[in-house]
């Protein structure tokens, strides 16, 4: 009797050793992915000022445009600073979400004039520059993608039974996804991560 | 069912084939336990199952050893990183500089999808020399990855395509496939080893006996292992294979979770699946590769299928994206349609169109330049004539090859109640009653397109058909829609063009002259070879339904015809036209006697025939019809087609 009831201790133990471990590996998995994105969009502005660069040597008329892309950078930059510092404000948040897309618009005026310098068009240097910033752009895109995905895996993880017993008694809290409240700022984040 | 459901039914499979394999295994352990016993039993020892005698103990264990041993040498075959068995095959190391501005394409795209799997960036080998498509992770521990893609796959993708490729591999570490995959190669190492050892002691044997038939101790037993090992390494073989399709099925759904582009993954291996002539790898170590590749060549024939490492292409696609052929035609046309635009808006509207053509990849100069072309031309003016995109209707009603059917029969109902009757009795007869309902059901689902977009709805049949339907089956199914058409009266000239542009999409040969020739006597004198004067009326037929069918005045057309047909003959003949009786009965023989002319003669009429049709500067859509009737039936349709 005395074995049986030990092993069956020994059995429970070892589950929810197994189940708290699986838990804690999903959360740092999602919390990395949510750093992840910070990162990218940084790396995203430090492509940019390079780009108008090269661009400039080709496009001396259109002054404008090159200035409103580098100011729309400029905000952005300084927006995505503040909200990484903070990340639960939303405000700052929301702050980022509209220079993300104000740069996003430059961005596409600067491509569509682009359009009229073929010789820019197959500068070896830009092309090696539109394929980092398309690739930083995807970049960003999946590492939003990979944080939907992981904290789904860890919610649904955290909610199926018998984990869920272990989820509660150490306090395992349901991730959030990604997604904000107010109809406006979900606008403007969509603009910006999409 | 999404790639989430797809995930997790695929991991359900794979358990099951691992409990298989560790079955197979105990029952291997049980087989040789009780053969050897047995045998000493036969031996007149004093043995049992429970307690077997010393030597028979000895032989197990010796078998037994013999299966860690090799597992144990497989295991230090395979231990070593990635980037050693990486470097073995002749891989480098992908460079970022821009002078490989492909490679260094690759190197974002794997980080790109190292965000997306949230997994460790794997080290990035590249085959230079290798032109055939594949892509492969190598490595048994988790961190020492590595991924080789070869040269061939870096040239022949698009980066969506390559995103999809690498996301495959992805998929393969981020499920744990190599660590898996190298436990059952160190317990098939194990097999063969018995296998091997069995084999050493049959020819140590026979090497040290003189009698040819022995039944020394060493050869006994050697067979004995050769027979076990070799029923083990065929039961691991099978299982093993199993399980490899299943994580192929299982990698292209966690690729598709990374991408979130079915489409691309589609794409890609619809690259791979035209590039199937090539081999695998060229490399020497194919075999041993294979289990890791991205794709496994060609389609096996159907013997080989269990032990294919691979599930057909196909399947593949149809698993991540049931209705490829259709999103596929519907985002080119989307695509032409946009670059046509943007051309239109770069370059100005005039020569927009022509814009249009060079992105279609016919090199070609636009319509309304010189006279001097090559019949390739056809299909430039098909696509500036034909319907343009595809409705979207279309495309969702008529997905699947019954339906496209149904649809192509459809196209010859006439408008007329009372005939359309006849000819739904027709196939009934012909058919089925089933078929025959769908027809008819096709037939009120899309009215106007029928009327209105014929040469699209034929592209979009017969481009499934050809992919759905075997050649022998295309070729019995016409064959029963042309006898239903004589039957039934509905061989108008329209009707028969319809028909022949058909036969032509769907690569089906045109009817061999006998069977034609001799059901109808009179036919049978056309193959006669006539010279080229002599071929005047025939000539007159043709090029006055050519001239015809641009739909001019009576007038208009009278002149018209008499301007060609002095290209051909002083003779005078008086125009035809398409509403005789017997007209297409004629214009067979017609084409049969031409048909046997040497090419070039054929080829010049051909292309006169272009120039007529775009004489008037517009191209009517049934003389783009009668065009594509004429190259077909005159054989000089195949620059065409190349």
């Amino acid at each position: 009797m005395s074995t049986l009831s030990l092993t069956i201790a020994v059995i429970v133990i070892v589950a929810a050793i197994y189940f708290y471990n699986r838990l804690v590996t999903l959360k740092n998995r999602f919390l990395n992915g949510f750093s992840q994105i910070d990162v990218q969009l940084q790396r995203r502005y430090e492509l940019i000022p390079n780009l108008v660069e090269t661009a400039k040597a080709y496009m001396k008329h259109e002054s404008d445009t090159l200035s409103a892309v580098t100011e729309a950078r400029n905000t952005a930059s300084k927006s995505c600073e503040a909200a990484s510092a903070d990340p639960a404000d939303a405000g700052l948040v929301g702050a980022l979400a509209a220079a993300e897309g104000r740069l996003s618009n430059a961005m596409g005026r600067l491509n569509l004039v682009m359009e009229n310098y073929p010789e820019l068009k197959a500068d070896t240097q830009m092309l090696a520059l539109q394929e980092e910033l398309t690739s930083t752009e995807n970049r960003v895109a999946f590492a939003r993608q990979a944080y939907s995905d992981s904290v789904m895996q860890y919610n649904t993880a955290r909610e199926q039974f018998p984990a869920v017993l272990i989820a509660t008694a150490f306090s395992f809290k349901e991730a959030d996804l990604f997604e904000i409240a107010e109809p406006a700022m979900q606008q403007a984040v969509k603009v910006s991560f999409a | 069912m999404n790639f989430f459901d797809q995930q997790i039914a695929r991991r359900r499979q794979s358990v099951m084939l691992l409990v298989c394999f560790l079955v197979a295994m105990l029952f291997m352990g049980c087989l040789i336990h009780v053969v050897v016993v047995g045998l000493s039993m036969l031996l007149g020892e004093n043995s049992s199952l429970v307690q077997p005698s010393g030597p028979a103990l000895g032989l197990i264990a010796l078998v037994w050893l013999t299966m860690f041993a090799g597992g144990f040498f497989r295991y230090l075959d395979v231990r070593g990183g990635g980037a050693v068995l990486a470097r073995r095959f002749g891989a480098v190391r992908a460079s970022d500089r821009s002078r490989f501005d492909r490679e260094q394409r690759l190197l974002n795209v794997v980080a790109e999808i190292a965000i997306a799997s949230s997994t460790p960036k794997p080290d990035v080998f590249v085959l230079r020399n290798e032109s055939s498509i594949n892509a492969m992770v190598l490595g048994a521990e988790e961190g020492r990855y590595v991924l080789v893609l070869t040269q061939g796959a870096l040239d022949a993708f698009e980066r969506a395509e390559l995103q999809a490729v690498i996301a495959h591999e992805f998929g393969h570490i981020a499920n744990g496939d190599l660590p898996l995959n190298m436990r059952l190669l160190i317990a098939l190492g194990g097999l063969m080893a018995i296998d091997e050892v069995g084999r050493m002691l049959i020819g140590d044997a026979s090497l040290s006996r003189e009698e040819p038939v022995s039944f020394h101790p060493g050869v006994v037993v050697g067979y004995l292992l050769r027979g076990l090992g070799s029923v083990g390494v065929l039961a691991g073989q099978l299982i093993r294979c199993a399980f490899s399709r299943q994580r192929e099925y299982l990698a292209d759904a966690s690729a598709v979770q990374f991408t979130r582009n079915p489409i691309a993954m589609a794409m890609a291996l619809d690259v791979v699946r035209h590039h199937d002539h090539e081999p695998l790898l060229h490399g020497l170590h194919a075999q041993e590769l294979v289990h890791l590749c991205f794709q496994s060549g060609r389609k096996p024939p159907w013997y080989k299928r269990l032990f294919a490492s691979h599930p057909d292409i196909q399947l593949r696609i149809d698993a991540i994206e049931p209705h490829f052929d259709v999103k596929r035609r519907k985002l080119k046309n989307r695509e032409a349609q946009q670059n046509a635009a943007a051309a239109e808006q770069v370059q100005g509207s005039s020569i927009g169109a022509a814009a249009h053509l060079v992105h279609s990849g016919a090199s070609v100069s636009p319509i309304r330049g010189g006279s001097k072309r090559s019949p390739g031309d056809k299909r430039v003016i098909a696509r500036d004539v034909g319907a343009g995109a595809l409705s979207d209707r279309i495309l969702l009603l008529l997905p699947d090859e019954s339906s496209c059917l149904a649809a192509l029969c459809a196209l010859f109902a006439h408008t007329d109640l009372n005939r359309r009757q006849i000819y739904f009795d027709a196939l009934t007869k012909a058919f089925n009653e089933r078929f025959m309902l769908k027809v008819k059901g096709v037939t009120e689902l899309i009215p106007d397109e029928l009327r209105n977009d014929q040469l699209g709805l034929v592209e979009h049949v017969t481009s499934v058909l050809v992919s759905k339907v075997q050649s022998v089956n295309r070729q019995k199914i016409l064959l029963k829609l042309e006898n239903v058409l004589n039957d039934t009266g509905e061989c108008t000239l329209m009707n028969y063009a319809t028909l022949q542009l058909v036969r032509r999409k769907l690569e089906v040969d045109f009817p061999v002259l006998e069977t034609i020739a001799g059901e109808h006597a009179p036919l049978a004198d056309a193959r006669r070879v006539k010279s080229f004067d002599a071929m005047g009326s025939e000539f007159a037929l043709l090029l006055s339904l050519m001239v015809e069918s641009s739909g001019a005045s009576p007038a208009v057309l009278d002149a018209e015809f008499e301007r060609v047909l002095k290209c051909y003959t002083q003779t005078r003949y008086p125009r035809r036209t398409a509403r005789e009786g017997g007209i297409i009965d004629e214009l067979e023989a017609a084409f049969q006697t031409l048909y046997v002319q040497p090419k070039p003669i054929r080829q010049a009429f051909v292309q006169h025939c272009l120039e007529i049709v775009q004489h008037d500067g517009y191209v009517a859509r049934a003389e783009r019809a009668l065009l594509d009737l004429f190259a077909a039936s005159l054989g000089c349709d195949d620059q065409e087609a190349a």
